[in-house]
């Protein structure tokens, strides 16, 4: 961590600084830029994924068969540490079962189906009146965001209460609208920031009010984004307030990434295994500003986010989508798939995922849907051995060595992997894209995380044993001595009471000698002898 | 005559030194080293190297006394990394000892358990708890699986199953493992 002094000169964003590493990638945005956000009809079933967020899991609060209303909460975190999941329509529910998901871990996982009754009538919490928010103070507002199952629409799905709560060293001074999405294709934040600047604003000022202590909020804006910049320039004379500043930052993959973006606008570094809330920053999508609007000010909870439907589709473009509505259906509503289409991503093309069965549904960190063909994917059998070139290390944004994490990972020295920070890997794939052997390095990096997550888990594991042995070792010595020194008491007490009587039979030996002696003679002995 | 002794003397005595702390020195290197060799070790304290654990055990490799391939439940992964910090050749584990197997758990057939208490006494690391003629049972969580309960027992009510049954735990959440992991690693460094 390298606090830059010079930066504090200049307000964040103020100053553009530089990230190490990155790449220009080609954008692909403009096809899917072309029509206006709309939302598309209405599914025949909606699949809800209980856990949409980072956190615990959630419990279903509904029953087979039971009818739900619109906003109605369906299932909350088993603690804490979690976000609430709302009903994005009126309907019955018709199973809670387990469906595929997208997920690196598990391929499928517990599901709510919900289908509509196209009358899409509102739960009554959902309409009672709620005071201003300029009038509710930091806590309630924090309530109401965490009751709105709010989380982190950039992807990170990090629930936005627990980001925007807590203690900590400094003030958070600094609020960043994160509109710098970076990776290929996706737009459905720059359509966002096209048609709602000022609801994110008015977002962005609700999140600064539950913060309390905000001097600057930036919003972030790619290079390119010039229209959008004079969008948010009109909505900043609308909501008049001379902490927003509006910044455009060089399109350089990745630079919508947290730490990337801290480091370009405020040149500080967030500490490896830190968070940035540590340097007075807090980070939150745009999307998830909007969010926050719409709950504080329309008393809609996160029930639908903005989607790309791009790539080899037959009419690129974004949709204000329901959460659970089945990729399938956004597909169709988009014209269906061009042909030779094999392979659905969600995400973008660099860091996405790519979904096993169109029968998927959106969560809340579903950007973008991608369609590809056969000739814009790699060939994973393609890869040939390192050549130790470093071109990885010129391109890494979080300053890892990956060519010396590849051979760790390869020859299983999980301890070097450790060394060499492997937690700080952001899983970009920058590397994977340079790599002039074809290496997939971001999967081994995740393959190597989860050896190291195991075998630290495995030395602690050892490390209490060891404990619990040791405490075992000194009870068992404590208990030991314990018995000697019991032992050493009774032989003592035996060995006093032998004395005793050996003096006493002694003393009795004496006068039974002197009243033999005496016996005859005079009667002045036999009454010292009873004496 | 008298400053060539004088000089003999401070030579003496500075060599003394010299020594005095040396010793010193490879002593608190030694400790070091049994340190370094019992992280290593799995620490179950199943005492299949013949010595009466873990420690025991990284002080007689420290001394030269035991070879690094005693250690079954370590296994082929551990000799490696022993064979690494010592500098010295990995072989294959002496099987001798014991052949390597997953991590295992001992679980307690409660109906068949007499509350003897003779396995609480054989368990190196107190992971069972019980009283004389009741029920005996195994804190999952501490139990190293080291067997050294099963010949005690007069009713061998106790078996081994495998610590993490396929399906029966969720997998956990990624980033909060990550998470988890990464205070773990601070505190193993602390």
């Amino acid at each position: 961590m390298s606090s830059v002094p010079a930066s504090r000169t200049h307000a964040p964003g103020e100053f553009l600084h530089n990230f190490h590493g990155g790449l220009k990638l080609r954008h692909y945005k403009r096809m899917s830029c072309l029509h206006p956000v709309t939302r598309p009809p209405m599914p025949e079933h909606l699949s809800l994924a209980l856990k949409q967020h980072v956190g615990d899991r959630s419990i279903a609060l509904v029953k087979p068969g039971q009818q739900v209303l619109k906003g109605e909460v369906l299932a909350r975190p088993a603690s804490g540490f979690g976000a609430l999941l709302h009903a994005p329509t009126s309907g019955r529910i018709a199973a809670i079962d387990e469906q595929p998901v997208i997920s690196r871990q598990h391929p499928v996982d517990t599901c709510i189906t919900l289908i509509p009754d196209d009358r899409d009538e509102w739960h009554s919490d959902c309409q009672r009146m709620i005071p201003d928010w300029r009038q509710m103070s930091g806590e309630e507002l924090l309530k109401r965001i965490a009751d709105a199952g709010i989380v982190g629409l950039g992807g990170a799905v990090f629930p936005t209460h627990r980001k925007l709560k807590g203690h900590w060293a400094q003030p958070i001074k600094t609020l960043i609208l994160n509109g710098a999405e970076c990776e290929p294709y996706i737009s459905c934040d720059e359509m966002l920031m096209r048609e709602h600047p000022e609801q994110i604003l008015l977002g962005a000022q609700i999140v600064a009010r539950t913060l309390g202590t905000v001097e600057h909020i930036v919003i972030a804006l790619e290079d390119q984004m010039g229209e959008v910049e004079d969008d948010f320039k009109r909505a900043q004379r609308i909501v008049d307030d001379p902490r927003i500043a509006i910044c455009r930052v060089r399109k350089i993959y990745p630079e919508g990434g947290e730490r990337q973006l801290i480091k370009v606008l405020t040149g500080l570094e967030v500490p490896s295994g830190g968070y940035p809330q540590q340097l007075g920053i807090v980070c939150l999508n745009v999307g998830t500003a909007w969010s926050v609007k719409r709950a504080l000010v329309d008393r809609v909870p996160l029930i639908e986010r903005y989607v790309t439907v791009t790539g080899a589709v037959q009419e690129p473009r974004n949709w204000l989508t329901l959460l659970g509505t089945p990729v399938r259906h956004l597909i169709e509503a988009s014209g269906g798939l061009q042909p030779q289409v094999n392979r659905l991503v969600m995400g973008g093309p660099v860091m996405g995922m790519a979904i096993s069965d169109d029968a998927i549904s959106v969560t809340k960190g579903f950007n973008c849907l991608l369609a590809l063909r056969p000739e814009q994917l790699r060939d994973p059998t393609h890869s040939m051995p390192c050549i130790n070139c470093s071109e990885c290390v010129r391109v890494c944004p979080a300053r890892l060595m990956p060519q010396l994490l590849y051979h760790s990972i390869r020859t299983g020295d999980i301890r070097q992997t450790s060394e060499l920070a492997l937690f700080d890997c952001i899983e970009c794939g920058c590397c994977d894209l340079v790599c002039p052997s074809h290496i997939p390095l971001t999967e081994y990096f995740r393959l190597g995380k989860s050896q190291l997550r195991s075998s630290l888990r495995e030395q602690q594991r050892a490390s209490k044993s060891e404990q619990r042995h040791q405490a075992r070792n000194q009870r068992l010595e404590a208990q030991q001595a314990l018995r000697a020194e019991r032992r050493a008491a009774r032989q003592q007490a035996a060995a006093d009471q032998q004395q005793a009587q050996q003096t006493i039979a002694a003393a009795l030996a004496r006068v039974r000698g002197k009243q033999a002696r005496g016996s005859a003679p005079q009667a002045d002995d036999s009454e010292e002898s009873g004496a | 005559m008298l400053t060539a002794s004088l000089y003999l003397l401070i030579l003496a005595a500075s060599a003394a030194a010299v020594l005095v702390m040396a010793a010193r020195h490879w002593r608190a290197r030694d400790e070091q080293l049994v340190d370094q060799i019992n992280a290593l070790l799995p620490q179950t304290q199943c005492a299949q190297c013949t010595y009466p654990g873990c420690r025991p055990y990284a002080e007689a490799i420290a001394k030269g006394e035991a070879d690094i391939n005693q250690c079954p439940p370590g296994g082929e992964a551990g000799i490696r990394q022993l064979a690494a910090l010592l500098d010295v050749a990995a072989k294959p584990l002496n099987t001798s000892h014991g052949e390597h197997k997953p991590l295992l758990l001992a679980v307690i057939d409660e109906q068949r358990c007499i509350g003897c208490t003779l396995c609480i006494q054989a368990c190196p690391v107190d992971a069972i708890v019980g009283a004389a003629k009741h029920m005996h049972t195994v804190i999952a969580d501490e139990c190293t699986g080291c067997e050294l309960c099963l010949p005690p027992c007069p009713v061998d009510c106790i078996d081994l199953v495998p610590a993490l049954p396929d399906g029966q735990t969720a997998p956990p959440d990624y980033l909060k493992l990550t998470a988890e992991a990464r205070q773990l690693q601070r505190e193993l460094a602390a």
